[in-house]
């Protein structure tokens, strides 16, 4: 057991060192510029929930969506897949830890609204948390569907996109609800999250059986 | 338990396309070398070993363990893919550490067998150099090491030696010989030389069927009597070319000595028997199983 | 021939089947949402004709300076510096000055103001049965000095927005939509109407909303097929060979240039031809110009396409694709953000997204028309030199003077060959 658990820390620390900086890199880059084009300080609830909706979700697309980038070119993808360690388990690994960082970094910057003494509360927090959770998971779903990571980039970019001119069209799945003062939508973006990320790796589980 | 491969009756399809065409073959301790054209299906049945792709029906057992155990399987096979690459910001050692925990090895023995193997392989003083740095030849001697690194009872080896000047073509054959010696190592490759110098068992795969499995002496032995050659003048050669099957030409100064392939004594002038080499034998094996090699003329 | 087989690769990629269902989409769902019904000719006798802005002094000056005060004691200022709404908090110090000029324009002196209790915002409130109503903002009375001239109203307005940090209400940018709103009258409708019909003969005014919403997107997905197109040349092991070929680098990064601009132009001109037909079905029995989407389309949106084509295959042969991908998007995102609170017009030199979501308003938009010229030309040119530059990093590629991601030259040894 122990040596399981070294070995989990092992990948995470490789991962981490070679596969996840540059993107955490550009995550810091979207969150300092952040302050810059919105304003972060003595923000009412909707005013608050603007930054967050709008640009940090896109911290989601940054984190989530390479989770398979590492392993885009099919020898290194075959040279993984044909150790004993379940190449499916190395995704998940650092799809969680990509997780973690998001919320990291949201929970930091909501914090950091606060203390500017904007109104925000713990919504804000999983509001902001559950749009940016919604993009990644949508780009991993076509990134893994399709082994291709830019069209994960590219379908969760359009989806962003899509959410300036279809308000009422996306119902419950409407990233920028929380400037608009409804919250209800969260719970949906948050559960379609969950629901697309297990749909992709059961049918990646599937595909790479059959 | 014993210490051999078998597949028996395995079929694979890419959506309409059928890629492996029941497909039975043993394969003992030693080095095995499966020789056939690009596209003859051999990187898909080396991938269907090395479980990264499922096969449609029929049965493989490596070492007595039904493919489908894909862990245990896993643990006891090295792969070494087509193309080797890993992810080009790692050095050397850090490539090797990982793949070894990936392959579930404990930090002690990781250590040890990194250090046997970068000094078998010659890498011992490039490990800190980084893969993207690598040359050609020092990329395949890491890849090595890395299906070696858990000490598998199986390695798997899809055309290695594809791109490698001649002096480390032939560095490379001799380690894999070395390796052989006490485990399975499957072989794919289209160069007949390959081959030639290494295995003792071999097969020959053709659009995605076994065409023939045997030793070399027999592939050698199969094509006795079928070998001639002559002197031809050169504006006959086109002729020759379409009525026989070609495997070799020596252009000389007047005429061309040319090497051919017939189940019968052609009728021309000065025409001598020849002892065949593993590369006629293996012409002659895809000729007499009617395979299309017009446009062979090696 | 090369130019096909390029295209050949354009068309089957993926990427570019999402960019073409994309483009169809946003058509369907924007341009013919809009298009839906024709523009109704004026009636007289309406009260509503919507609003307009006109610099109209008496109107501007007591309504900017009683927002001012108003934001003043609420102590937050509403600004779009770059776009994005932001709402800036002063210091003590910018405070102070500030107080100075609320003072000039309107009579309250500082301590009235920092000592004033009881100030409510002003605005539009629900009642308890849903009607909405006006409240006036308490705050305290101004009396605007009477020898307070106009142009020197406009100068403390600029030195106010200078205080706040650019971009607020009272910018010269924003003071008159702002403040100085007047309800349109019949006549006013009926002229604007006039213009649609016959200076912008109608198709020309469709031809700017067609484009208005083309443009956001095509200024973005190119580059996610251009990434595409070369990345298949690193993953498909093809540049080996591709490097050792015999063509020269400029011929085929030129061709692979114009082969993805030609396969992305097949949405485009797909919808321009809807669009064409949908404007004319419209308006039957007018006289329009059939070929001005035609000349929009060509001037504004293909050198979207280049431009983002460009850095896709500039960067990813420099580094990466993915450096490609993120630089496009924030360049993208900036200029989209940029023109929030400003739909309509404001078409800067190096605008990357031009708008003009508007059938109405030519004149706002010609007024920027030279901006528009050298806009569209400046892009088409630092295009093809963006893919010239491309084409010489290809070919030091090609002889082994630079290999290898990220970025690394061997500078010595690329000096003295070039010397050479």
């Amino acid at each position: 057991m122990d040596c399981r658990f070294r070995s989990i820390f092992k990948i995470l620390n490789v991962n981490l060192k070679h596969n996840f900086l540059p993107h955490l890199f550009i995550s810091l880059v979207i969150v300092f510029f952040t302050p810059a084009l919105f304003g972060i300080a003595s923000l009412n609830a909707r005013e608050a929930a603007q930054p967050l909706e709008r640009l940090l979700s896109l911290v989601g697309i940054v984190l989530l969506v390479p989770i398979f980038l590492p392993e885009q070119n099919e020898n290194i993808r075959d040279l993984i897949r044909s150790k004993r360690t379940d190449y499916l388990a190395v995704c998940m690994l650092r799809l969680l830890y990509s997780v973690f960082f998001l919320a990291a970094i949201i929970g930091v910057f909501t914090w950091i609204m606060q203390c500017r003494e904007s109104e925000v509360t713990i919504r804000h927090f999983v509001g902001g948390f559950a749009s940016a959770l919604f993009l990644g998971s949508l780009g991993i779903f076509f990134a893994g569907l399709c082994q291709n990571t830019i069209i994960g980039y590219m379908l969760s970019l359009i989806y962003y996109i899509a959410n300036f001119a279809l308000k009422d069209e996306l119902k419950g799945f409407y990233l920028f609800s929380m400037s608009a003062g409804s919250f209800t939508e969260k719970y949906w973006l948050l559960g379609g999250s969950v629901f697309v990320l297990a749909i992709t790796f059961v049918l990646l589980k599937y595909i790479r059986n059959s | 338990m014993d210490n051999c491969i078998e597949i028996r009756n395995i079929d694979k399809f890419y959506g309409r396309k059928q890629a492996l065409k029941n497909v039975s073959l043993t394969i003992h301790q030693g080095m095995f070398g499966l020789l056939g054209r690009n596209g003859a299906g051999k990187t898909t049945l080396m991938k269907t070993l090395a479980t990264l792709h499922c096969k449609k029906g029929g049965s493989i057992t490596v070492c007595g363990t039904p493919i489908e155990h894909v862990k245990e399987i896993r643990s006891m096979t090295g792969y070494l893919p087509q193309d080797f690459s890993m992810y080009p910001s790692m050095t050397v050692q850090e490539s090797l550490d990982y793949l070894g925990v990936l392959s579930g090895m404990d930090r002690q023995l990781r250590e040890e067998r990194i250090k046997l193997l970068l000094g078998r392989v010659n890498l011992t003083e490039h490990k800190h150099k980084k893969v993207r740095a690598l040359s050609g030849g020092m990329k395949r001697r890491l890849g090595i090491a890395q299906a070696l690194l858990h000490d598998p009872k199986v390695l798997i080896v899809d055309e290695p030696t594809a791109g490698l000047d001649p002096e480390e073509r032939i560095r490379f054959r001799n380690l894999l010989c070395e390796v052989a010696e006490e485990r399975i190592v499957i072989l794919s490759t289209h160069i007949v030389g390959d081959i030639e110098a290494t295995c003792e068992d071999i097969a020959i795969m053709n659009s995605g069927e076994i065409l023939w499995q045997g030793t070399v002496p027999e592939l050698l032995q199969g094509a006795e009597g079928k070998v001639f050659t002559f002197n031809a003048p050169k504006k006959y050669l086109p002729q020759i070319k379409k009525q026989y099957l070609v495997t070799g030409m020596l252009v000389q100064s007047e005429y061309t000595t040319v090497r051919i392939i017939s189940d019968h004594t052609p009728d021309l002038q000065g025409i001598v028997l020849a002892e065949p080499n593993v590369e006629d034998a293996y012409m002659y094996c895809l000729y007499s199983h009617g395979c299309d090699v017009s446009g062979g003329d090696a | 021939m090369l130019f096909l087989k390029e295209c050949k690769k354009v068309l089957f990629s993926l990427t570019f089947f999402v960019y073409f269902i994309t483009v169809l989409a946003i058509y369907l769902t924007q341009f013919q949402y809009d298009g839906r019904e024709a523009l109704e000719r004026p009636v007289p006798g309406y009260n509503d004709y919507g609003m307009v802005a006109k610099e109209i002094p008496e109107i501007m000056m007591p309504a900017a300076v009683e927002s001012l005060v108003c934001e003043y004691l609420s102590g937050s200022f509403t600004a779009y510096p770059y776009g994005f709404v932001k709402y800036v908090k002063l210091t003590e110090n910018k405070k102070m000055q500030l107080a100075k000029i609320i003072s000039e324009v309107s009579g309250i002196t500082a301590q009235e103001l920092d000592s004033f209790e009881g100030f409510e915002q002003g605005g539009y409130y629900m009642d308890e049965n849903g009607y909405l109503f006006y409240q006036e903002p308490v705050i305290p009375k101004i009396t605007m000095p009477e020898n307070l001239t106009y142009e020197h109203f406009r100068e403390l307005m600029k030195e106010a927005d200078r205080i706040i940090g650019g971009g607020s209400k009272y910018s010269d940018e924003f003071i008159v939509g702002n403040f100085s709103l007047v309800p349109k009258t019949y006549e006013d409708a009926l002229a604007e109407y006039e213009q649609f019909i016959n200076e912008d003969k109608i198709t020309t005014a469709y031809a700017r909303l067609y484009c208005d919403y083309l443009g956001i997107d095509l200024a973005i997905l190119p580059v996610f097929v251009a990434v595409a197109l070369a990345n298949l040349d690193k993953r498909s092991r093809m540049e080996q060979l591709a490097y050792a070929r015999k063509i020269s680098s400029t011929k085929l990064i030129f061709t692979r240039f114009f082969a993805l601009i030609s396969v992305m132009m097949i949405p485009v001109v797909l919808t321009t031809v809807l669009a064409g037909n949908l404007v004319n079905n419209l308006y039957p029995g007018y006289a329009v110009d059939s070929f001005a989407i035609y000349r929009y389309m060509i001037g504004w949106l293909v050198p979207n396409i280049m431009v983002a084509s460009a850095v896709g295959m500039l960067l990813t042969e420099i580094s990466s694709g993915l450096l490609a991908i993120f630089a496009q998007g924030a360049w993208w995102l900036t200029s989209i953000f940029a023109a929030t609170g400003g739909l309509t017009g404001r078409i800067g030199r190096f605008t990357l997204v031009m708008r003009h979501n508007n059938l109405m308003k030519r004149d706002v938009f010609y007024a920027q028309w030279e901006n528009v010229v050298f806009n569209r030309t400046f892009y088409t040119v630092i295009s093809i030199a963006g893919v010239a530059l491309t084409a010489l990093i290809y070919e030091q590629k090609r002889r082994g003077r630079i290999n290898g991601l990220p970025f690394q030259i061997d500078l010595q040894n690329f000096k003295r060959q070039s010397k050479a």
